[in-house]
């Protein structure tokens, strides 16, 4: 099921989505407001881990999951409290308007091993509904040496806290994430300098596994821009 | 029977600075204050008006009369200092002390106790005459009569630090032959009563009260009132600021954390105690720990949801603490809490707030702890056009808890709602994530356009490129700084913004980058390269 996020308003596929759930009852958690169309088409869970990534066909494009952080936190931070533990201190602040960062906890780690420990701290403190934890330019090697026990004490304390927890990675590596969703675009070097609403109408995302009771499902519905 | 002594500093501007200026006993002095223009002596001491001079006179006038008075100005310092001194011998005989009016203090003495003037003059008066403040002092029934015998004195000269006790039985036969004018009434009323030949206190309350009091008005009830000696009110007692703190100078040098987190508990359960005692919280805690050898260590604790629950606040020191270490056992410690009244308010409708302060400070300690302070909070940016100008600031500063309340909630993250049109415009151009610190790069050029990148992170031909953009700043210091930027397309696909500084090419940062996966060498260099 494809359709084009340019004539569909996110409120339409909120409530096709829901319609969905209740048929299928796939609706264990709640979701939260992005501000994002094209990630609020989808559902952001409360309480779970959500991996952004990209598809292992797309080869290397990160450009669609980097656009799509920085509309994030531009849409979220300015009405809500967020955290976002920066993997390898490679966050651009000044990316986004300066009142947009008012109520961004940023956490500036220097690595994958703590970044993870930020981010258990983060989770199991209550007070920020959005933890962003972002791991794209962590090298490889670091970001496979995360045992899978870590995600899991974190999905446990995300349970706890009621948080929604994206995770950025340059890969599939959240093996427990409730929700992976890849992301995909193509901007040639011309169009950077567009305005940042033209750029995020290119980006692609999908659902590549979302878990339901039983297991991993298949992806059950997309969405996709222009 | 009640009694009430009132100590009364005359002159009391004048001799709280005099106090603080070398100069030679019997000087002659005035304090003068500037009004529209003209400076007026407000006070002279006794000198002075042996000289000629009064209050009223201009400076000029006063000069004339006495060519070697002492000028002085008003110090607000020093008669909060003497207005302290005052009261603290007034509290040295009675804790229901009243700070009347500069320069006055009024004490209601403890019944129980009989009065005799060589206590107060131990108790209250030495201390007084130490620091240099001579005093009047006034014992009678009531405040107000009191007062009338501090301000009207027995007869007999006062040193500039001396004393005079005026202490009244017989009401009556003190108030009679005194001039009404000592009773401080209005002008008006003074000059009618001064038509009516009415001179003493005792004249006046010889009239008839009810008919005078009709025709002279509701300041003639005061008059009436004081002519008969006044009547007890309550005093607006002043309370002694209470000191939050605690501290222990150990026998035994301190070497664990646990011995370290057993003392300040006992010493946080004090605190807390008297705190709640007094129905106030804590808004900051200051600790302080002295070490066998080498400075001591302090650290300010700013409690994000002010409390004097013990548990909070030891979680407090004991998260701090965990990541503490010192070189020397610790041979001492100090606690202290500022205290602060409860906040009593109601939450805004729409405005989220933190759900947990304390947890939230706690996690922010812990984060601290780990990465360290500056790599934990709002990034907020400087005056300058370089790309990575932005300092930290604290996540619970009070500028974060400004924009906490200011910043109204958006609708578009309410249910149901379709977009925020109240939103800040989305900058232009593609984000990027940045390299800290940016990896050196090896960058071969082509008729002025990079052609060839070659650094840790990325290496390739470069397909396509855009720039370059020039930034500088602080040119006119030697801060200045300069950056030419290219936006870089690899044959891989991957994009990168490459910065040209004055010490060679960077790799600033990936909009789309490539990895190097396991077993791909990597790529040859050209010949060609510049950096």
């Amino acid at each position: 099921m494809t359709m084009q996020s340019s004539w569909l308003s996110s409120g339409k596929v909120l409530e096709l989505r829901g319609m969905l759930e209740e048929v299928c009852h796939l609706s264990e958690y709640k979701r939260i407001c992005t501000g994002v169309p094209e990630l609020d088409g989808i559902g952001i869970f409360q309480g779970a881990v959500t991996e952004i990534t990209l598809p292992e066909t797309q080869g290397e494009r990160t450009i669609s999951s980097i656009l799509l952080l920085y509309a994030l936190l531009h849409t979220y931070v300015r009405g809500d409290r967020a955290a976002l533990v920066d993997g390898c201190d490679c966050f651009q602040p000044r990316a986004l308007p300066q009142g947009d960062v008012e109520r961004l906890l940023w956490v500036r780690c220097r690595n994958a091993g703590e970044a993870m420990q930020a981010a258990d701290y983060v989770a199991r403190d209550g007070n920020f509904p959005l933890v962003v934890l972002l791991l794209m330019l962590n090298p490889d090697g670091e970001l496979r040496r995360i045992p899978v026990a870590v995600w899991h004490r974190l999905q446990l304390l995300l349970e706890k806290s009621g948080a929604a927890m994206l995770v950025f990675t340059p890969f599939a590596l959240v093996s427990n994430a409730r929700l992976r969703i890849g992301t995909a675009g193509s901007f040639p070097l011309d169009m950077l300098q567009r305005r940042r609403l033209d750029l995020l109408a290119g980006v692609r995302v999908n659902v590549m596994r979302r878990r339901g009771k039983g297991g991993w499902d298949e992806a059950l519905c997309r969405s996709s821009g222009a | 029977m009640k009694r009430f002594a009132v100590l009364l500093v005359p002159e009391f501007r004048l001799q709280a600075v005099l106090r603080h200026s070398p100069l030679r006993p019997g000087v002659a002095a005035a304090l003068v204050d500037r009004q529209e223009r003209k400076a007026v002596v407000a006070e002279c001491n006794a000198a002075a008006r042996a000289a000629g001079v009064s209050a009223g006179l201009v400076q000029t006038q006063a000069m004339a009369r006495c060519p070697n008075l002492l000028v002085l100005s008003g110090n607000p310092v020093h008669e909060r200092l003497a207005q302290e001194a005052l009261m603290h011998a007034g509290e040295a005989f009675s804790p229901f002390v009243e700070s009347t009016a500069p320069g006055v203090v009024t004490v209601e003495l403890p019944p129980e106790r009989e009065w005799r003037e060589a206590d107060f003059m131990e108790s209250a008066v030495r201390p007084l005459l130490s620091v240099g403040l001579g005093v009047c002092i006034g014992v009678a029934a009531t405040p107000d009569l009191a007062a009338v015998a501090a301000r009207n004195p027995r007869p007999g000269s006062l040193p500039p630090a001396g004393y005079r006790v005026t202490l009244i039985e017989d009401a009556d036969a003190f108030l009679a032959p005194l001039p009404v004018a000592k009773l401080q009434p209005g002008l008006e009323l003074l000059a009618v009563l001064d038509l009516w030949g009415i001179r003493t206190i005792g004249q006046l309350r010889a009239l008839p009260r009810e008919e005078a009091c009709q025709r002279l008005g509701p300041e003639a009830v005061r008059l009436w009132k004081l002519a008969e000696g006044g009547e007890v009110r309550p005093l607006k007692l002043v309370r002694p600021r209470e000191l939050f703190a605690e501290k222990e100078e150990l026998e035994y040098a301190v070497e664990t954390l646990e011995a370290l987190l057993f003392l300040l508990r006992r010493l946080l359960e004090k605190i807390a105690g008297r705190l709640a005692a007094a129905w106030m919280v804590a808004g900051r805690m200051r600790l302080v720990l002295h070490f066998d050898q080498g400075p001591c260590y302090r650290h300010v604790f700013t409690i994000p949801e002010p409390t004097c629950d013990t548990e909070l606040l030891f979680r407090m020191l004991h998260t701090h603490l965990e990541g503490f270490t010192s070189d020397s056992p610790i041979a001492g410690l100090e606690l202290e809490a500022q205290p602060l009244p409860p906040l009593d308010k109601q939450g805004d409708l729409l405005d989220r707030s933190v759900r947990n302060p304390q947890q939230l400070a706690e996690t922010l300690a812990r984060l601290e702890a780990l990465l360290g302070p500056d790599r934990v909070g709002i990034p907020e940016f400087l005056p300058s056009a370089n790309p990575d100008a932005f300092r930290m600031r604290p996540f619970l500063g009070a500028g974060a808890e400004r924009q906490e309340r200011a910043a109204p909630i958006k609708a578009a993250h309410l249910p149901g709602a379709a977009g925020d049109s109240h939103a800040a415009p989305i900058p232009t151009g593609m984000p990027y994530l940045c390299f800290r610190p940016p990896p050196a790069a090896h960058v071969a050029l082509e008729k002025g356009r990079p052609a060839h990148l070659h650094s840790s992170e990325a290496q390739g031909a470069v397909r396509s490129a855009r720039g370059p953009w020039l930034l500088e700043g602080n040119w006119w210091d030697a801060t200045h700084w300069s950056r030419e930027e290219w936006d870089v397309e690899l044959d891989n696909g991957a994009m990168y913004r490459l910065v040209r500084l004055k010490t060679g090419w960077v790799l600033g940062g990936a909009y789309s980058f490539h990895r190097e996966r396991s077993g791909l060498p990597p790529q040859s260099m050209s010949p060609s390269i510049s950096t």
